[in-house]
C-alpha cells in the first residue's frame, strides 16, 4: 500500500469512473427533464458495446465499431421512446416499469443472441501496449479512456451551459410546464434528448468494450451503481453526475482491491449516508426546496 | 397503543367490513375448491405449482398493500422476501434452531430490517422511492452472494429442514400445503381487515393527497414508515414460508428480476385489489412454469408482459373486469331507460 500502488489505482478509478460518466450522464439527464427513470438505459450501454464488438471483430476497425453501435443503439432508443415511453408521459410509475420491461426483453435478446460467455472487445492497436513515465506503467487505453471522457463532460458542459438548447434543457429540468408555456415544443426536445443519452450511452458501451468483460446480465450489476451515482450526485445535474461517478468508480474499485468481500455493499453506505443527511444529493442547483421537490423527496 | 392497535382492527360495526358479502361466496367457493384438491389429486406438480401460488400470492399481498393502497411502487421486496428465507434457512440448517424460535427470530429480524430500509426510504416519494428500494434491496442480494460462509454464495443456502410444529410433521408435503394455506388464509384475512380499518383508510388517504391529509391532522411519514414496516414483514412471512417449502434458497431468489416479478404479480390482477394479487401471482406463476418449460426465454416473457401490463390495461384483470361491468351496466341503464320512457308516451297516449 504505498503511493505508487495509489496512484495507479486512482488512475483505474478515473478511467472506470469516465465509462460510468457516460452511462450516468444520460441517466440523470433523462430522470431531471423527464421524470423518467430510464432502466433501459443499462442495456443500451450493453447493446453499445455488444454491436461495437461484433463491427469490430468483422471489420477490425473500432471506429467503425463505434459508429455502428451510436447508430443501431440510438435506432433502438428512438424506437422505444416514440412508440411506448412517450405515450405514457405524466404517468411517472407506469413509465418505470415499462422501462423495466424493456430492460428485460432486451437484455434476454442480447443473451439469446451472444450467449452467455463473457466477451472483450479487441483494443485497437494505436492503442495497446502501456506507456511508461518515469516508474510508472500505465495501459494507453485507460489514458485513452481518461482522456476521452473528460473531453466528452467537457463538451457535455459546454453544451449544457453555453448554447440555447443547454439552456432549454437546463430551464426544462427546473420546471417543464413553463418552458412548454413559452411557446416551445418541449416534446421536440424530450426526444432530443432522449436519443442523444442514447447514443451517448452507446459511445460508453464502445469505450468501456475493450475495457470491461461484457456479460448480459450486466445491465443488472450496472443499474444499482447508475442508482448510486443519480442519488450521490443529484438527479438532472451534470457536474453531479460527473462527481458521483468517480466518487462511485473510486469507492467501487478500492474496495475491490482491497476488500473483494465488500465490493458490492461499498457504495452503497454512501448511498445510505446521504439518503438520511442530504436527500436531495451533493451537487443539485437550488434552494433547499426546490431541491427537494426535485428529488421527490417533498411530494408536489 | 393496544388501544390505537386495536382500533386499527376495529370493523365498522359489523364482524366483516361493509361490502364483503358480496364476495364471500366467492371465497368460500374458492377456498373449498383449494382446500379439497389434494384429496382428490396426490399430483407433486399440482400441489407444488399451487403451493408456490399461494407464496407468491403473500409477496404480492405485501407489495400491493405499499404499492396499490399506499401508492409507492416498490422494486425492492425480494429484499425482505430473500432475508428473511435466507435468516430462516441460516438458523434451521446451520444452528438447527426448532419451529417457532427460528420463526420467532426471523420475524424479529424482518421488523428490525423493515424500520432500518423503513428510515433510509421515509424522505422519498413516487419514482425515486421506487429507485432507492431497488436499490437497498440490491444490497442483500449483495450480501446474500459475497457472504459465503454464511450463504452459500452462488451455490445458495442448503441443507434447511421442514421442521415439526405442535407435535405436526411438515415434511410431508399435503400437510405443510394445508398449514401453508392456513397461514396464507391467516394473512389474506389480516389485511383485509388492515385495509378496511381506520388505518387502512388513512393509507388510501395518503396516497390520493398527502396534503390533505397533513391538514386533516395526520402524520403522513409514521403512516407511510408503519405500512412499510407492516409490508416488509408480510413479505417476510413470505420468505420464510418460501425457505421451509423450497428447502433451498439461492440469489435468483431475490434479485432484480424476482422483486420485479412480485410487482408484476401484484399489477397484473390489478393494484389496490387483495383479490387482484392473487389472481396475478396465479398468472405469473402459472405462465412462468409453462414458458420454462418450453424455451429459456422466461425473462424476455417477462418483459413482454410488462410491456402489456403497463400499456393496455394499467389497472390489471381486475380493472378491465370492472370496466365491461360498467359498460354493461350502463348499457343496460340506457336501455331501461328507453323502455321507461316508452311506457310513460304510452300511458300518456291512453290517458
Amino acid at each position: 500500500m504505498d503511493a505508487k500502488f495509489i496512484v495507479l489505482q486512482l488512475l483505474n478509478s478515473i478511467s472506470y469512473g469516465c465509462v460510468l460518466f457516460m452511462i450516468a450522464s444520460g441517466f440523470s439527464l433523462i430522470f431531471g427533464l423527464m421524470k423518467i427513470t430510464n432502466m433501459t438505459h443499462l442495456v443500451y450501454f450493453m447493446i453499445g458495446s455488444y454491436v461495437s464488438y461484433t463491427v469490430c471483430v468483422w471489420s477490425g476497425s473500432f471506429l467503425l465499431g463505434m459508429i455502428a453501435a451510436a447508430a443501431v443503439t440510438s435506432l433502438i432508443g428512438y424506437i422505444v421512446f416514440k412508440g411506448f415511453l412517450f405515450r405514457l408521459r405524466g404517468e411517472g410509475q407506469s413509465q418505470v416499469l415499462l422501462c423495466l420491461g424493456f430492460l428485460f426483453i432486451l437484455d434476454d435478446a442480447l443473451l439469446a443472441i451472444f450467449g452467455g460467455y463473457p466477451k472483450s472487445t479487441p483494443t485497437p492497436e494505436w492503442l495497446s501496449g502501456s506507456i511508461k513515465f518515469l516508474d510508472f506503467t500505465f495501459p494507453k487505453y485507460r489514458l485513452f479512456l481518461i482522456v476521452v471522457g473528460v473531453l466528452i463532460a467537457v463538451a457535455l458542459n459546454l453544451l449544457i451551459n453555453k448554447t440555447k438548447y443547454g439552456a432549454l434543457i437546463r430551464s426544462g429540468v427546473d420546471d417543464a410546464e413553463t418552458v412548454q408555456a413559452m411557446g416551445i415544443n418541449i416534446n421536440h426536445l424530450f426526444v432530443v434528448v432522449y436519443v442523444g443519452a442514447t447514443f451517448l450511452a452507446a459511445i460508453g458501451g464502445t469505450l468501456g468494450g475493450p475495457f470491461l468483460s461484457m456479460e448480459p446480465k450486466m445491465s443488472f450489476t450496472l443499474l444499482p451503481i447508475a442508482l448510486a451515482i443519480v442519488i450521490i450526485g443529484g438527479m438532472g445535474n451534470l457536474n453531479g453526475a460527473f462527481y458521483g461517478s468517480l466518487v462511485v468508480a473510486t469507492i467501487d474499485n478500492f474496495c475491490k482491491v482491497l476488500a473483494p468481500s465488500l465490493s458490492y455493499f461499498s457504495i452503497f453506505l454512501p448511498m445510505a449516508l446521504i439518503l438520511v443527511f442530504k436527500p436531495e444529493g451533493l451537487f443539485t442547483r437550488g434552494t433547499r426546496k426546490v431541491k427537494r421537490e426535485k428529488r421527490g423527496v417533498l411530494k408536489r | 397503543m393496544i388501544k390505537r392497535v386495536k382500533a386499527w382492527f376495529t370493523p365498522h360495526g359489523v364482524f366483516l367490513p361493509s361490502g364483503t358479502a358480496r364476495y364471500l361466496k366467492l371465497i368460500v367457493i374458492a377456498a373449498a375448491i383449494i382446500g379439497i384438491i389434494p384429496i382428490f389429486t396426490q399430483s407433486t406438480y399440482l400441489l407444488t405449482l399451487l403451493s408456490y401460488i399461494m407464496i407468491y400470492s403473500m409477496l404480492a399481498l405485501s407489495i400491493d398493500l405499499l404499492s396499490g393502497f399506499m401508492g409507492l411502487g416498490s422494486l425492492g421486496h425480494a429484499g425482505f422476501f430473500g432475508a428473511a428465507a435466507y435468516c430462516c434457512g441460516y438458523l434451521n440448517s446451520k444452528l438447527h434452531w426448532g419451529f417457532l424460535p427460528c420463526v420467532l427470530a426471523t420475524m424479529a429480524f424482518v421488523i428490525l430490517l423493515a424500520m432500518l430500509f423503513g428510515l433510509l426510504t421515509s424522505r422519498t416519494w413516487g419514482v425515486t422511492f421506487m429507485m432507492v428500494n431497488l436499490a437497498l434491496s440490491q444490497i442483500i442480494w449483495g450480501l446474500a452472494v459475497k457472504l459465503t460462509d454464511i450463504t452459500g454464495g452462488d451455490n445458495g443456502m442448503v441443507g434447511i429442514t421442514r421442521p415439526t410444529f405442535l407435535g405436526i410433521d411438515l415434511s410431508n408435503d399435503i400437510i405443510f400445503y394445508y398449514f401453508l394455506f392456513a397461514v396464507f388464509a391467516l394473512m389474506f384475512f389480516l389485511v383485509y381487515r388492515l385495509v378496511n380499518s381506520p388505518f387502512g383508510m388513512g393509507i388510501q388517504g395518503v396516497r390520493q393527497s398527502p396534503k390533505r391529509m397533513k391538514a386533516l391532522g395526520v402524520d403522513v411519514l409514521k403512516y407511510k414508515f408503519i405500512t412499510f414496516v407492516i409490508s416488509g414483514t408480510l413479505a417476510g412471512i413470505a420468505g420464510m414460508m418460501f425457505c421451509f417449502f423450497n428447502c433451498f434458497v439461492s440469489p435468483p431468489n431475490i434479485n432484480t428480476q424476482a422483486s420485479s416479478k412480485a410487482f408484476l404479480m401484484s399489477l397484473v390482477g390489478g393494484k389496490g385489489t387483495l383479490g387482484g394479487s392473487i389472481i396475478g401471482a396465479g398468472i405469473v406463476v402459472i405462465l412462468e412454469n409453462f414458458i420454462s418449460a418450453y424455451t429459456a426465454r422466461w425473462q424476455m416473457a417477462l418483459g413482454i408482459l410488462y410491456v402489456l401490463t403497463v400499456t393496455l390495461s394499467p389497472n390489471g384483470i381486475i380493472g378491465i373486469y370492472r370496466k365491461i361491468r360498467e359498460r354493461i351496466k350502463s348499457k343496460r341503464d340506457f336501455q331501461n331507460q328507453q323502455i321507461l320512457s316508452v311506457n310513460k308516451n304510452e300511458e300518456k297516449e291512453k290517458r
